[in-house]
């Protein structure tokens, strides 16, 4: 049996589509069986941002409504060959699925899959709820700015009062050189605030924007920062124990020794 | 009947009137003395608006005869409802509790983060062991205490007691509330921390002290928390 995580984030635009994509990628390169799923109904993105949109012939909506079976809304990975998308329906809307349908599809995805990483829509409405239902973890996804924190800060709330265990958190779009300079709250600020345990942080990052283009997640790009970032994150999934990356470029590594070992 | 002690004593309290019985005397007298203030004495009562009765028959036990015979003193007066009738034994088993705990401070416990979009909503006093985060609220009628952070909105004095205070570790709040009064954070955001603070109104101006001057701005604050 596998294990459901919702990736959310309120606020709208910090990233959560990007990171499920990369997420659920990087957990396929490490090798586990991963479903990802679009709960984004009516606005669809990760279906494109994997660059598998030609490739949809059922959604979820479909598969909820009975039009067709599971197995035939997924739709495999062209690059990995455990990575499986069921895809949000273009044409509908949030309110047209409830959040028992949407966990009884999770349920069922758990017997197959490793991990099934949800896409959560912006908002706290219908959306959010229906998102929600089936997942055993949740991650929340933030950017240092003020508006965002304070939006996770509000799901984090609306998950502690739901069944899932307490969320982990991702900092998106770090610019260390902001940070430095007070420009932007920095890492410790952002966790004091919201007070749930660091999964990861992600630098800004120019070639994930080219990636999303291209439909091909930043994970697959070794020499980019963010997808180191991603792979760290993933490999805390796993359990593993991975140091914060260093953000300073300059960081030599007696440095990061240091750093890792908190002295 | 003896002349020099009344049988039958009559308080008036804030729940309507307080019929104190002699345990003592044979309890006929006492019905005949009851029976003669209400409707000579103190006719008055009779005039009046619709008021509770509680009657306390002392170390008398209020048994089922005794019961009818005062319900049926006052049945004569229809402005006078026997809302009870208890011995001191009785009283023990029943109202203490409410004479405690209304003598005692009450203080609501928060343990937790409140968090943006939450609102926690109390009578009397609040202590929060956890942060108040910009977006969350504390409201209540008496004071607030935060054990952390307050970045959001809190309100003391709720209904316009302004003599409460508002106490957190780190005050950096989005809105201080006292009673009637509103104050906001200043818009150049300060990085300082300072050392605990809390918020009093004072002149129908809120403002914030160290702690170390609590006790000389608000004495009455001799914070009988946990005594009881």
């Amino acid at each position: 049996m596998g294990e459901a995580i919702v990736v959310t984030s309120g606020k709208g635009g910090v990233g959560k589509t990007t990171t499920t994509a990369n997420i659920g990628t990087a957990l396929a390169l490490l090798g586990k069986r991963v479903c990802l799923v679009d709960t984004d109904i009516g606005l669809r993105n990760l279906d494109v941002v994997m660059g598998l949109e030609n490739r949809i012939l059922y959604d979820l909506v479909d598969v909820i409504e009975g039009r067709a079976r599971l197995a035939q809304a997924l739709i495999k990975d062209k690059r990995c060959e455990a990575l499986y998308l069921l895809p949000a329906a273009q044409t509908k809307d949030k309110n047209d699925v409830l959040p028992e349908q949407v966990r009884e599809v999770v349920y069922k995805l758990k017997y197959e899959y490793d991990y099934v990483i949800i896409d959560c829509p912006a908002g706290i409405e219908q959306g959010f709820r229906n998102a929600v239902a089936g997942a055993d973890r949740a991650i929340v996804v933030t950017t240092p700015e003020k508006s965002a924190v304070r939006d996770a800060d509000r799901i984090v709330g609306l998950l502690e009062k739901g069944h899932v265990e307490p969320p982990k958190l991702i900092i998106n779009r770090i610019r260390p050189h902001m940070m430095k300079q007070g420009e932007m709250l920095d890492i410790d600020e952002v966790c004091t605030i919201l007070a749930i345990d660091l999964l990861g942080v992600v630098p800004d990052d120019e070639q994930v924007i080219r990636a999303a283009n291209n439909g091909e997640p930043t994970v697959l790009t070794p020499t980019s920062r963010a997808a180191l970032a991603y792979r760290n994150i993933a490999r805390r999934i796993l359990g593993d124990t991975v140091p914060l990356m260093s953000l300073d470029q300059k960081q030599g590594m007696i440095q990061r020794l240091r750093k890792f070992l908190g002295v | 009947m003896t002349a020099n002690k009344p049988l039958v004593i009559i308080k008036g309290v804030k729940e309507g009137l307080f019929f104190l019985l002699d345990e003592e005397a044979p309890f006929p007298e006492v019905v005949a003395e009851l029976n003669h203030k209400l409707t000579h004495s103190h006719g008055q009562f009779l005039f009046g608006p619709i008021t509770h009765v509680h009657v306390r028959t002392g170390k008398r036990i209020a048994t089922e005869e005794i019961h009818h015979v005062i319900r049926e003193s006052f049945s004569y007066h229809g402005n006078l409802l026997v809302q009870s009738i208890q011995s001191d034994g009785e009283e023990y088993a029943a109202p203490p509790q409410n004479r405690l705990t209304s003598k005692m401070p009450t203080v609501h416990l928060v343990s937790r983060i409140v968090r943006s979009g939450d609102v926690v909503q109390e009578e009397g006093d609040v202590l929060v062991v956890g942060d108040v985060n910009a977006g969350g609220m504390v409201v209540t009628t008496g004071n607030i205490y935060i054990m952390g952070c307050l970045r959001g909105i809190a309100h003391a004095g709720y209904g316009g007691y302004e003599d409460k205070i508002i106490v957190a570790v780190i005050m950096e709040p989005t809105q201080l509330r006292i009673g009637a009064l509103i104050t906001r954070a200043p818009d150049e955001r300060t990085t300082r921390v300072n050392p605990m603070e809390f918020a009093y109104g004072h002149e129908g101006r809120i403002h914030v002290a160290n702690m170390s001057q609590l006790q000389k701005l608000r004495p009455q604050n001799q914070y009988s928390v946990g005594r009881g």
